[in-house]
């Protein structure tokens, strides 16, 4: 017997009546019992998450009454004179991050068609293998061998020859040292590109054969095919993907301390200039302020900042997914 | 047509279950047996702070425990982190080479709700280390070296540089001054002897943990300093004994209160520390070793403490910490420092610590 | 297209390479059985001895933490998957692990040093755990909800309308199905856990001695804390177990990668 047994209608096919169980199976004691504890489960999350964002504003409190919006919107981070106006960090966390994900996001989805669509399988996978131990490497250790082996190299002969020969792009000009926003955001990219290559990776091996058959069945090249039958598909799970990335860029702390300069108060347009971030100040202030409680509620007012600028940039992503219409949330 | 549900498989659950279970008890067991921690010693004594001085303690604490069997665990984490970790509690004793501030003195002793001591322990120095081949000793001063650091002397044939190194060819690189973006006791010592030497820098920036340089590049730990050093000609940062002498680094000569020009040693750091004039109140045992009129006697040396409190909470540990310090006190451990590059502390200052010890509980 | 995503590869692959190359050579010279489960020599310009301590540690605040997190994310993503997608809960709990994706590492170590160690006087293990499975948390659950939600509608219903109940059709044909997908987010927020310096600096703090396996109330080492503290050394025979320890942990989480992969992509074959 395949139809269902209490004759309710079919529905859409991605789209069960939600949360009203069949009626055969109301109240199960088995189906009760899982749906409240998966429900359990959501609440520990959102109750953990949300008690942790709760009390680091709670703590971040007298930071905002102290510095009011200038906290994001002044320049001026001396915490000697108690003022903390913290606009360079999150320029600085914005910048790296955009920085690494126009490096990273064009990489991560070629790899990631590559290993599921062109390679044969036995070059596929090692390669796919290949791509996660990235994800392997410590933060610690990406620090370290930045600061001994991919700063010379790229001021040598990345940094130093595109300011010399494109300086008139502002972008280029005006080297300071190899220990930049540039090198910063470049680290990150190599963070993250396991990440998104990753899920993408999964993302495209859901896509139904038949999907893929049937435009190569009509006469599609393989290009063409991903292009019609494999990315339109994918494209909720790469920005979810994408996003994720963008979330790890963003709370990255130990590399970018370690090649980003440190430096406060430092808003720029010129990549090869030291400046800092949200996450990379709290680690190298953290400790000079853990006992005067301006200072450090500052640098966790400024986290909390953080957190709202992901909230937003996540609500815009998901808002144009659900523009185009490819996904049901 | 029967349907094969697929079962939880609960066999190989619990198989898997008792394997793991078979596993954890067999990592317990071997672990006791190889007594990797020491038969029934009471809690481990904890510490935190300065970086100059971890590989001294972390021998001594090693040394200690083969000999006393008393668990002491010291994590560099940097000056400003022990004070802080010290004053909430979490650490029995705090290491700096800045003496606490008056705010953080009483925070550190409401946080520990008695008199907070500094036991000066290690005498370290901080070297010049600069990126010019060419030039082979390098000769510095004070003045010069402020102005480095503010920006007025931006290449190395400036004439007051010159002025310092008469018969030197020195080229005409930009000088690229490095210095720590993280909180730093290092940052301390350097800054302090700038505002010692230079009333400029005296107004405008001052001798703190996190000095706000107006110019220069940001590099993070000491081995970040040095490799800033390495790979940038023509740039001069300020670390620790050291990690110049490990990485072979060239250092500058620079000039005492004397007039002479004096190379960091261990026995020029010594002749700072032999001939100055200590406090006598043992309850305030901070003083300041910079640009020493001494003979023979480098003007960048920064004494490191230990903070430990007269009368803990935690009375055990806190004897234990006491224990502890009055060991490394005595000549055997003294004679340990040299080889480490530090100089050993004059006798007048190790009875100086004892009497300060005693007061402890 | 075929060139562009050969140099896609290659620009993921060759500084792989560097890197690996890097920590090979200077960290293969000190490998050995002894370097896994011997504490530092208290010498610091001596040989010899290893990582033990932060071998033992990381498999233990790894282990609480994966523990904690993958059962409570991978139902979470469960309900938000399945009961009421566009509920309230699922809502907010959706919107929440996204923000909390981007949480700053060692924002989680200020909260649990606040919540925990301040609380008992006291670094520990348990409080690392906890630091790195709120670390794992997000992720898991975003990752599973899309491999949830990737797989087939078709099949859902089919196993539904065979009479199946509801939940044994999660457990024994959505949670199957997007197993792999749910086993990349788990190996990717492990392989994050067990890099993290700047949360353990906070909770579990560092420990020159190897803690035993029981013993989780006082300070414990991890890997990546020895290579952060070692690799600030100015000693070279420091500097070398750093770089060995590196290699420890770089291998460790990919052969864990590989292993779970392997399992996973048997058990799929098995079924089909």
């Amino acid at each position: 017997m395949t139809a269902t047994q209490d004759g309710t209608p079919g529905g859409p096919p991605t789209a069960l009546p939600a949360g009203r169980p069949l009626a055969h199976q109301r109240g199960r004691p088995a189906d009760v019992l899982f749906r409240f504890a998966t429900a359990a489960c959501a609440s520990i999350v959102l109750i953990l998450l949300a008690g942790m964002l709760v009390r680091t504003t709670w703590a971040a409190w007298p930071a905002f009454q102290h510095s009011g919006i200038g906290l994001v919107t002044s320049n001026n981070w001396n915490p000697n004179t108690s003022s903390f106006g913290g606009l360079s960090f999150i320029y600085g966390t914005l910048l790296t991050s955009v920085i690494a994900l126009v490096l990273a996001v064009p990489v991560s989805i070629l790899i990631a068609l590559f290993v599921s669509e062109v390679a044969p399988p036995g070059l596929g996978t090692p390669l796919g293998y290949l791509v996660d131990l990235l994800a392997a490497v410590p933060s610690v250790v990406y620090g370290l061998w930045g600061v001994i082996v991919l700063v010379p190299f790229l001021t040598a002969y990345v940094w130093l020859p595109l300011s010399r020969h494109l300086g008139f792009i502002p972008l280029f000009s005006d080297f300071a040292s190899g220990r930049n926003f540039a090198t910063a955001g470049v680290i990150l990219a190599l963070m993250i590109t396991p990440i998104i290559s990753a899920i993408c990776r999964e993302v495209f091996r859901t896509v139904p054969a038949e999907e893929r058959e049937s435009a190569l069945a009509l006469g599609a090249t393989r290009w063409e095919m991903i292009r019609l039958a494999v990315l339109p598909r994918s494209r909720p799970g790469i920005v979810a993907a994408v996003m994720l990335g963008f979330g790890r860029a963003v709370g990255e702390t130990i590399a970018v301390a370690y090649l980003i300069g440190g430096v406060p108060n430092k808003i720029t347009l010129h990549l090869f200039q030291q400046g800092s971030t949200v996450a990379a100040n709290i680690a190298l202030q953290f400790n000079e302020a853990a006992s005067l409680p301006l200072f450090k509620a500052s640098l966790i007012a400024l986290g909390v900042i953080l957190f709202i600028i992901t909230l937003l940039i996540n609500m815009a992503a998901r808002f144009v997914i659900r523009r185009t219409g490819q996904a049901p949330v | 047509m029967r349907i094969r549900q697929r079962r939880l498989a609960p066999r190989k659950i619990a198989a898997g279950a008792a394997t793991m279970g078979i596993l954890l008890a067999a990592a317990a067991c071997s672990s006791s047996a190889s007594g990797g921690t020491g038969s029934g010693s009471s809690s481990i004594i904890n510490g935190a702070g300065s970086t100059l001085a971890a590989p001294m303690y972390q021998q001594w604490a090693g040394q200690y425990h083969a000999s006393h069997h008393v668990q002491i665990n010291y994590q560099a984490i940097g000056s400003g982190g022990g004070i802080s970790e010290f004053t909430q509690g979490v650490v029995n004793f705090g290491a700096t080479d800045a003496p606490m501030t008056a705010t953080e003195q009483a925070n550190a002793q409401a946080g520990q709700g008695s008199v907070v001591l500094h036991i000066p322990m290690i005498i370290g120095t901080v070297t010049l280390a600069y990126n010019e081949p060419s030039v082979k000793n390098l000769k510095l001063d004070g003045p010069t070296l402020a102005n480095i650091y503010l920006g007025k002397i931006t290449h190395w044939n400036d004439p007051a540089i010159k002025a310092l190194n008469p018969g030197v060819t020195l080229p005409s690189d930009p000088i690229q001054p490095v210095e720590r973006a993280d909180s730093s006791g290092t940052s301390y010592a350097f800054s302090s002897y700038l505002t010692a030497i230079s009333p400029t820098w005296a107004s405008q920036i001052g001798a703190s943990k996190t000095p706000a340089f107006p110019v220069g590049t940001g590099a993070t730990g000491s081995s970040g300093m040095a490799a800033a050093v390495q790979q940038t000609k023509g740039a001069i940062a300020y670390v620790e004994y050291s990690y110049a002498t490990q990485a072979h680094l060239q250092v500058a000569s620079i000039k005492n209160a004397s007039g002479q020009f004096v190379a960091p040693t261990t026995a020029s750091t010594a002749a700072a520390a032999a001939n100055a004039t200590y406090p006598t109140d043992v309850t305030k045992l901070t003083f300041s070793l910079n640009n020493s009129s001494a003979s023979g006697a480098y003007p960048i040396v920064t004494p490191t403490y230990i903070l430990i409190a007269q009368k803990s909470k935690n009375a055990s540990a806190n004897s234990a910490v006491k224990a502890w310090l009055q060991w490394c006190l005595q000549s055997p451990q003294q004679a340990e420092v040299t080889k480490l590059g530090y100089a050993p502390l004059p006798s007048k200052l190790i009875s100086l610590d004892m009497s300060a010890l005693k007061t402890v509980n | 297209m075929v060139v562009a995503m050969w140099a896609a590869v290659a620009a993921a692959i060759v500084p792989l390479c560097f890197i690996l190359a890097d920590v090979i050579a200077k960290g293969i010279g000190q490998l050995s059985a002894a370097f896994l489960t011997q504490p530092e020599p208290f010498v610091v310009t001596a040989t010899g001895g290893g990582f033990g301590a932060g071998v033992r540690g990381t498999i233990k605040m790894v282990a609480l933490g994966t523990v904690a997190s993958v059962p409570i994310g991978v139902l979470a993503a469960v309900y938000l998957s399945e009961y009421q997608p566009r509920g309230p809960l699922a809502t907010v709990v959706r919107f929440i692990a996204d923000v909390m994706t981007g949480i700053p590492s060692i924002f989680v170590g200020i909260f649990v040093f606040t919540a925990v160690v301040l609380e008992t006087h006291s670094f520990s293990s348990w409080a690392g755990g906890l630091a790195l499975g709120i670390l794992m948390l997000p992720l898991i659950v975003r990752t599973s909800e899309e491999a949830l939600r990737l797989v087939p509608g078709t099949l859902r219903e089919a196993s539904l309308a065979l009479g199946v109940r509801r939940w044994r059709t999660v457990v024994s044909v959505m949670l199957p199905t997007a197993l792999p997908g749910i086993t990349t987010g788990i190996l990717l927020a492990i392989a994050r856990a067990a890099g993290e310096t700047a949360p353990l600096l906070l909770t579990a703090f560092g420990n020159q001695l190897l803690v035993p396996w029981t013993t989780w109330n006082g300070p414990e080492a991890a890997l990546p804390l020895e290579i952060y503290f070692d690799s600030r050394s100015p000693f070279p025979a420091q500097q070398a177990r750093a770089w060995t320890g590196a290699l420890v942990l770089i291998v460790g989480v990919f052969v864990l990668a590989l292993t779970a992969r392997f399992v996973v992509a048997r058990r799929s074959r098995v079924r089909a």
